[in-house]
């Protein structure tokens, strides 16, 4: 288990090696590019901050949910936490199903809500997180979603850092909705 | 630029000037949020809740009356704060956003009727435009708008020809909280005087930081916060004048805001009472009123000179590095800049692990982002407390960043 300050060190390093530049004259409420004919895309926003996160996913055909996505994209513009959140996600997701996505943002909710107590309850809601993680990531995957753990005690960027799942959460509902049945 | 001593020692008033942030000495730069409380509305506060905690106007018990004669001492300084003389033209509230919408539900929606229109500025804070687009759906009132310059002022030579035949209402505000901008009231006045308009200004960030009274310019109502003036939040207040107080109707109704009252009917105390049912903000009050006994201690052209001498300062320090880019016009205490490439949340958290503390994103004023053609900004908005030093750890705060980011 990393200490608090490797966390906040690996979670910085994560956003800055993930983030776009921001450019200031791009309106909050610009529209994203249309997502592919044959894509599923769902749009969400902050409504605080005007961040946006746009998500398009392609299943495999005749996927009923065991099968990697066919196409999955996602184009975000807002702070960095934001944009390299959205990044760092679709990093996660290639190769992945759908419950995969959905499990993968439930764990990453795990992570990011923690506690609002002291050290005692940090430390056990990290460790019950990291209990939460999905077995197929990798080590360093692993460490890395951890370390979103430092927003916890940062509401406000914590909203931007869940706008990707908030899309995957979104998509994931009409996806399963639309679950072709044998 | 060479600091004069003399506003320097009111930091020591402010007990959270001695804190740290991150570990770093606090630069407290989103005044235009919020302001830091002094010792003395903090103690007023807690020596109510310590000492006399009782209600106000029932009990004939010492406690309730030294209570009721604090809470009334407030509203009468508080009154003549802002130039006012008569008790009832000055009502208390939970803040201006309040005070508005009192303004729009007591009176604008029962003097407006469909094509009357309401003036108002596109800098506008969202609490003096979204109340009245409400205003205008019930009533079928509509919006009309000032021009405004590139910079975000209001074009002088178009302030006569945005008034018509229709035009009810002026809302404008006292002092824009993104830019600093204040417009032209005495010019938007005089032409809402000659056509017999009222005027409503916002006074939320204005009445904190210059001097200011209902009768120069003669306003109608007058709306202002506490909390951006020293005092505790949940507190602010309405000015009235009396010809729109005849006119207004209560929308809260209980203990307090009556005269008698029978199984099937009531009548209305009078002003303010009328419009403060129930049981009001007692130690809000009282802290409000200590707060404005302070500012008057302080001196409210001191305030507004020390916030255009260091807000000229910090505009110039800001537009000295070529990676900023700053809005509005200069000599104001407010300024809302961008760092090129970065947004304003990541600036804003960057400058929060240097122990700076400022405002980002849209300051609840989304049209007047529109007006720049952007989305969002970083704003450092000053008191009477910040200094030189403020400035010059934002400057150094915003090239570390960009030595990050950029």
């Amino acid at each position: 288990m990393t200490s608090s300050g490797d966390s906040h060190q690996r979670f910085r390093d994560l956003i800055v090696r993930f983030h776009t530049r921001w450019d200031a004259t791009i309106p909050a409420d610009a529209r994203a590019e249309e997502s592919p004919p044959d894509a599923i895309g769902v749009e969400v926003r902050n409504r605080n901050c005007g961040d946006m996160v746009r998500l398009s996913i392609r299943r495999a055909e005749g996927d009923a949910g065991a099968r990697p996505f066919a196409h999955v994209s996602a184009e975000s513009r807002g702070c960095s936490i934001c944009t390299g959140t959205t990044a760092f996600g679709l990093s996660l997701l290639a190769e992945r199903t759908l419950p995969d996505a959905i499990a993968l943002s439930a764990a990453f909710r795990a992570v990011v809500d923690g506690g609002t107590g002291g050290v005692i309850e940090e430390i056990s809601g990290a460790i019950a997180a990291a209990e939460r993680l999905p077995v197929w990531l990798l080590p360093a995957q692993k460490e890395d979603l951890l370390s979103f753990s430092v927003l916890a005690a940062q509401p406000a960027r914590r909203q931007c850092a869940l706008l990707f799942w908030d899309a995957i959460d979104e998509l994931s509902g009409r996806l399963s909705e639309s679950v072709p049945s044998h | 630029m060479n600091q004069s001593t003399g506003l320097l020692t009111y930091r020591a008033d402010f007990p959270i000037l001695s804190s740290k942030m991150r570990g770093k000495d606090l630069v407290y730069l989103d005044n235009g949020a919020t302001s830091l409380k002094p010792r003395a509305v903090i103690d007023a506060i807690s020596d109510y809740y310590s000492s006399y905690s009782a209600n106000i106007h029932r009990g004939v018990y010492e406690m309730s009356e030294r209570a009721t004669v604090d809470f009334d001492r407030a509203r009468s300084d508080i009154l003549s704060f802002i130039g006012g003389t008569e008790r009832g033209q000055l009502l208390f509230t939970s803040g201006a956003t309040e005070s508005i919408n009192l303004v729009a539900f007591s009176w604008a929606v029962g003097q407006l009727s469909s094509g009357d229109e309401i003036l108002l500025t596109a800098m506008e804070h969202h609490s003096n435009l979204v109340p009245w687009q409400q205003v205008c759906r019930a009533t079928g009132a509509i919006l009309k708008f000032m021009d405004l310059t590139p910079e975000g002022t209001i074009v002088h030579d178009s302030i006569r020809g945005a008034f018509t035949d229709r035009t009810r209402l002026v809302a404008v505000t006292g002092m824009s909280n993104v830019t600093g901008y204040v417009p032209p009231h005495h010019q938007i006045i005089e032409v809402a005087a000659e056509r017999g308009v009222p005027v409503l200004m916002d006074g939320a960030q204005l009445v904190a930081h210059k001097p200011v009274s209902v009768d120069d310019p003669p306003v109608d109502f007058l709306v202002f916060s506490a909390h951006k003036m020293c005092g505790p939040t949940g507190m602010g207040a309405l000015f009235v004048r009396n010809e729109r107080l005849a006119e207004m109707s209560p929308y809260k109704y209980g203990g307090d805001m009556i005269q008698s009252v029978t199984k099937n009917d009531a009548t209305w105390a009078r002003a303010p009472e009328k419009f403060e049912a129930g049981t009001p903000n007692i130690a809000g009050a009282i802290g409000f009123g200590a707060a404005v006994r302070y500012l008057q201690q302080v001196g409210m052209e001191r305030i507004a000179d020390h916030e255009v001498e260091l807000g000229t300062y910090l505009r110039d320090s800001l537009e000295a590095l070529d990676f900023v880019q700053a809005y509005g016009v200069p000599g104001t205490g407010t300024t809302s800049f961008n760092v090129n490439g970065v947004h304003p949340h990541d600036v804003g958290s960057l400058l929060d692990q240097q122990g700076i503390a400022v405002r980002t994103g849209f300051h609840c004023a989304q049209p007047f982002m529109d007006h720049f053609h952007i989305s969002g900004t970083i704003r450092a908005s000053l008191y009477f407390y910040n200094t030189v030093g403020d400035v010059d750890r934002l400057v150094a705060g915003l090239t570390r960043v960009y030595d990050i980011f950029g």
